[in-house]
């Protein structure tokens, strides 16, 4: 069931670049964002979250930085019917700690077969696709998890290749040191920063746990 | 890799007016590097300066040394200078980032007269961390590079530890460089805007 999104909702500035970087989005898209802003987090991740709902696929969003309520109002905002969605399963919002630690401690092994199980479960169910949305800020409340949170961003792209899957991890490059800024550009083949999306000649198709 | 064949493979690809950065996390990253970067530059005849910071600058002659470069005789003839972040950067006092991208230019000029194909820098940028006040001053000054050393006979290396700089101040550098020399290679950078053609 697609939510409505209105095309230009009051104050929004109909989000063009959006729409440019979804024409270019792909099934099994692994984009990092990178922004120093909470006003850029958003201006990202409501309307990729909008575009999906309104093309009928299942959406999380895994917030930190910004409670779940704030990005529900922010959908709201945007013409989003919020608790149909939420009813109807369509939409989860939850906490990044909730994603990522859900058997109450992070393992990047776990959290990749389950999300590629939440993935396979979204096409069983009959949505068209599924996109993710995750703020990453949620790791440095413990930066012992940084490096198994990088093994994960490194299997992340094969793992959900060719899966019907789009997803954007959103790190704050105000917070994050630049070791780990430099990472994320080793583990993403496309990134975003600001409100652009750009291939990305520094990734590193190599495998995991590389120093 | 070996040192010398990943130099060779971009050093070919090196053409004047280039404003580079590197990113690193150690000194040995940076070493293999910048080094070679050098080392390169004084075999060609290229006069050629280094702006130390978090190494001190017998660090740097050593390591040159220990890639083969004769430090004395080309600290003595001239066409190799070593100095500090502070007495390069902060030459004038404080950092004023027109009067210093004229102060580079003018030296790239002498280097010319001075009879040497071109010149080449290498710097440290961590005296920044050391001096905040300055960090606009000096990205502007970093933005100002793309454009004021096109096609004048420099090659110029920005150098930035990772380990050290915030996330943002990186994404900064790597907006304000058309090409990003990182592990053992020479990117073109699409994060940087590039320059109108002319």
């Amino acid at each position: 069931m697609a939510a409505k999104v209105a095309r230009s909702p009051a104050g929004t500035g109909g989000f063009w670049y959006l729409k440019e970087i979804e024409s270019r989005l792909k099934p099994g898209d692994h984009l990092c964002h990178l922004y120093e802003t909470k006003q850029e987090q958003l201006q990202m991740a409501l309307p990729f979250l909008a575009m999906g709902l309104a093309k009928g696929e299942r959406c999380s969003c895994a917030a930190h930085e910004n409670t779940p309520a704030e990005v529900e109002a922010g959908l709201s905002a945007l013409g989003v019917d919020v608790d149909r969605c939420l009813l109807t399963g369509q939409l989860g919002v939850f906490t990044a700690g909730e994603l990522y630690m859900s058997t109450g401690s992070f393992d990047p092994y776990e959290v990749l077969r389950s999300s590629v199980s939440t993935v396979n479960k979204a096409v069983e169910a009959g949505y068209p696709g599924m996109r993710i949305v995750a703020d990453v800020t949620w790791i440095l409340a413990d930066l012992a998890k940084l490096d198994s949170f990088m093994v994960l961003e490194a299997l992340w792209d094969n793992a959900v290749r060719d899966l019907p899957f789009r997803g954007i991890c959103q790190y704050n490059a105000r917070r994050f040191p630049g070791n780990t800024i430099m990472k994320t550009l080793r583990t993403h083949p496309r990134v975003l920063v600001g409100r652009q999306l750009y291939e990305n000649p520094f990734h590193e198709a190599t495998q995991p746990g590389r120093k | 890799m070996s040192g010398s064949s990943y130099l060779t493979q971009i050093e070919r690809r090196l053409k004047p007016g280039d404003h580079l950065c590197s990113f690193y996390e150690n000194k040995t990253e940076q070493f293999q590097v910048v080094l070679p970067f050098l080392k390169r530059g004084l075999d060609l005849g290229e006069k050629c300066a280094y702006i130390a910071d978090e190494n001190t600058v017998a660090e740097i002659k050593a390591g040159l040394l220990a890639h083969g470069v004769d430090v004395g005789r080309r600290l003595e003839s001239g066409q190799l200078t070593v100095v500090t972040a502070r007495e390069f950067y902060l030459r004038l006092g404080r950092f004023d980032p027109r009067a210093m991208m004229s102060f580079v230019i003018s030296a790239v000029n002498e280097a010319v007269r001075e009879g040497y194909p071109g010149l080449r820098v290498a710097g440290e940028s961590t005296w920044i961390l050391k001096d905040l006040n300055s960090l606009d001053d000096f990205l502007e000054y970093e933005t100002m590079g793309n454009a004021a050393l096109r096609n004048l006979p420099v090659k110029a290396l920005c150098q930035y530890n990772v380990n050290r700089f915030l996330g943002s101040i990186i994404m900064k550098v790597l907006q304000t460089h058309s090409r990003v020399l990182l592990g053992l290679d020479l990117y073109e950078n699409p994060f940087c805007e590039p320059l109108p053609a002319r």
